[in-house]
């Protein structure tokens, strides 16, 4: 285990929207309020991270059919994840190391005081365990193999353009192994 | 805990004011005589910093009822922030981790203004030190630690001037400093102080020859024009 532990931070306020620190794979997202918006727009954050608590506060409304938004760590190519899923009305957290070929998902039940609020979604990512926490609740937690073992990124997305995904900050600690 | 601690200062006569390293949220921050002076300006570091020791040696007038002045730490949208704050004409050591939030009141002391003096604050686990040239003053021990990472802040909206001598950060246990920033786009923040007030009184009296006292002309206008965004 590592002795020595990362940490950072992105406000949209303080840091804007960049594509040195971002990549975007679908649309742009933009500032606007002091949040981070994406409207049908994906981002991937360049820091390549091994296991971290990761704190998303995030904007969205209620959900409704044709919602796509996603939010968590990610290796694109590979499609390795752990993520918040966001499809039509149903929220899911979801792990998998190879693309969903193996992978774990679980439903949450929505709650109504989260929606169009700036509400706090963790993951924390152990070895061999992922944890789910909304607004400081735990949710649910997967320990076995589906739970991703590389580094991965930080992004967020919403390929729907029904409304906006909107991101207010996102706190990363305890990062193990951290490079930019 | 780590085991490896990080330490960095700012020296304006060294580094100047670079936007690859700070953030001017408003107003103007610029290098003259040495420091760092900010006129109505409110800037953040990019540096990202969780706990550590971290002294800011400033120079500042004796507080006035208008001045609004904070040195220390903060994340911004988060709310958290640990910082010494001049407001009131008062002196005051605030902190709050984006939820709960304290504050303690301090005297200032004479010898304090218009003079470089070290206003410093140790972050540890579970306590912050808050020490002004080189005397403690106040501790907090509670829940409005923060336990996110921070930055180096300062914000002066005052008529009274504010500038940093230099900042030393040491002892840090975690250290990221984000990049890219230089084509970062933002959205144009437009604050109270920035909002634009015109405020003119004009009097005009004309004396015209040949004619009695009681023909004098007196004009009055007040005109005050705000835009708002």
């Amino acid at each position: 285990m590592s002795n020595e532990y990362y940490n950072f931070y992105y406000d949209p306020v303080r840091q804007g929207y960049d594509s040195d620190t971002w990549s975007s794979t679908l649309g742009v997202p933009v500032i606007s309020n002091n949040y981070l918006i994406l409207n049908q727009a994906y981002a991937v954050h360049f820091a390549d991270l091994l296991r971290c608590e990761v704190v998303f506060s995030v904007n969205i409304e209620t959900p409704v059919n044709g919602m796509i938004k996603e939010f968590g760590l990610v290796s694109y190519n590979k499609n390795s994840y752990i993520k918040f899923n966001l499809t039509d009305d149903q929220l899911t957290v979801q792990t998998s190391p190879d693309g969903g070929n193996t992978e774990n998902l679980e439903t949450v039940v929505w709650n109504a005081d989260w929606s169009s609020s700036d509400i706090e979604f963790k993951i924390k990512w152990e070895a061999g365990k992922a944890t789910f926490y909304i607004n400081n609740e735990y949710k649910w937690s997967f320990s076995n193999a589906f739970v991703p073992n590389d580094p991965l990124s930080v992004f967020v997305s919403s390929e729907d353009a029904i409304n906006d995904l909107k991101i207010k900050y996102i706190d990363v600690t305890g990062i193990q192994s951290y490079n930019i | 805990m780590a085991n490896k601690f990080i330490s960095f200062k700012y020296d304006p006569t060294e580094e100047g004011y670079s936007s690859s390293m700070w953030r001017t949220l408003y107003g103007d921050a610029y290098v003259s005589n040495n420091s760092l002076v900010l006129e109505k300006s409110e800037i953040i570091h990019y540096g990202d910093i969780l706990r550590g020791d971290v002294s800011f040696t400033v120079t500042i007038e004796k507080p006035k009822i208008d001045d609004n002045i904070r040195i220390g730490l903060i994340q911004y949208s988060l709310g958290a922030y640990m910082y010494f704050k001049i407001d009131q004409g008062g002196l005051s050591i605030e902190t709050s981790d984006g939820i709960d939030s304290n504050s303690i009141s301090l005297d200032w002391q004479d010898e304090w203004s218009g003079v470089p003096v070290e206003f410093r604050i140790k972050w540890e686990t579970g306590l912050i030190t808050f020490y002004i040239g080189g005397q403690w003053k106040a501790y907090v021990s509670d829940s409005t630690i923060p336990t996110k990472p921070l930055s180096l802040y300062a914000f002066n909206d005052s008529v009274s001037e504010f500038a940093i001598n230099y900042i030393i950060a040491k002892s840090i246990q975690s250290y990221v400093v984000s990049t890219g920033n230089d084509n970062s786009e933002f959205e144009a923040i437009i604050t109270e102080s920035d909002k634009l007030n015109i405020t003119e009184d004009i009097t005009s009296v004309a004396s015209i020859p040949n004619k009695s006292l009681t023909d004098d002309t007196s004009i009055i206008e007040n005109v005050s024009v705000e835009i708002q965004p």
